[in-house]
């Protein structure tokens, strides 16, 4: 007994489905470049909080994630960058901004970089991001208060305590020598601009 | 010209590039497993690292022999072009994931770039491909 052959229906719905699924991407690919990126001017949102161009930074006492404590003073006679992050743990533009400063200064070997974290972001995630990456920074974990002497507390999505995205460069005296204090972490100043001094923006 | 020139056109060069790029992944794989031959080795991993890479070489390869098929005949294979696309675009969504992480940030916009070739390369394979020719009925 012969059954009538039977001819399936052209796709069209599946094409149509990936080819606007395809177009959704693409639009994606376009547009995420401008979801975090670094930023060619300085900025201060946030000009009352820490210490201004020209103040001596606050001294501290910090333990890093390697075990030794690490003062402002191990950090003076050079150069020094102190960077701020609200974690390296559930923030995909902090990670991106330390290993675009990582690159710079392994580049130029001359300034010192310490980055401050709330000690309850010292994850498992972000300690392994510390210890696979191997960058040439200190990674201090504030557990003494320092974020909010500086006033640059914030709260993680979490509720736990972390802080606001800020950099601080201090001469060889610890005085800050530019400062770039932001309220969200979706833009950093380029590493470039930061260790030349030639940022332009807020002054 | 030939029948299905531009999808035919389409599947060697892809099979091409992942047949190169399979090649060299299973190379990389081999120098640093076994001979240890390049004075600098191809890929800056470890050696599980060296392990996925050859894994991952053997299966663009086998992935180009499918299109290398697709070419010889367009019209008997379209399985293929489904089961690329489909590769393309969850290449395309993992290497998105990727730069968002920002763990690999030291490849800039690569990332992005490739995502985007792949999409036009899935958009390609979506559309080029030739109707199925349906079996004579018995």
């Amino acid at each position: 007994m012969n059954e009538p052959a039977t001819r399936q229906p052209p796709v069209f719905a599946g094409r149509i489905g990936i080819t606007l699924l395809c177009i959704y991407l693409l639009a994606v690919t376009l547009r995420i470049g401008g979801c975090y990126a670094p930023d060619l001017a300085r900025r201060d949102e946030m000009p009352g909080v820490g210490p201004a161009v020209g103040d001596e930074f606050p001294t501290f006492k910090l333990r890093d994630v390697s075990g030794i404590d690490v003062s402002r003073e191990d950090l003076g006679g050079a150069e020094a960058v102190i960077v701020v992050v609200p974690s390296l743990d559930w923030s995909p533009p902090t990670k991106a901004r330390l290993l675009d400063l990582a690159d710079e200064v392994a580049a130029r070997r001359t300034a010192r970089v310490a980055v401050v974290m709330s000690a309850a972001q010292a994850t498992p995630r972000a300690l392994a991001f510390v210890r696979d990456r191997r960058l040439p920074f200190y990674f201090l974990i504030d557990d003494a208060g320092l974020i909010e002497r500086l006033g640059l507390g914030a709260p993680a999505p979490d509720g736990t305590p972390a802080a606001l995205p800020a950099t601080f460069v201090l001469d060889a005296n610890g005085r800050v020598r530019l400062r770039d204090v932001r309220k969200n972490a979706r833009s950093w100043l380029a590493p470039p601009l930061l260790l030349d001094g030639t940022a332009t923006g807020v002054p | 010209m030939p029948r299905h020139f531009a999808y035919r056109l389409l599947a060697a060069v892809t099979a091409f590039f992942f047949l190169l790029f399979g090649l060299v992944f299973i190379c990389g794989f081999l120098d640093r497993a076994l001979f240890q031959i390049l004075a600098r080795p191809l890929f800056d991993t470890d050696p599980w690292g060296y392990y996925i890479l050859g894994v991952a070489g053997s299966v663009l390869v086998t992935w180009a022999a499918c299109l290398i098929a697709v070419v010889r005949a367009p019209t008997m294979n379209p399985g293929v072009a489904t089961a690329t696309t489909v590769g393309l675009v969850l290449g395309a969504i993992l290497r998105l994931l990727a730069w968002y992480s920002g763990e690999y940030r030291q490849a800039g916009d690569q990332l992005r770039l490739e995502s985007a070739v792949f999409l036009v390369l899935a958009l390609g394979f979506v559309w080029l491909r030739p109707p199925r020719v349906e079996p004579p009925a018995a």
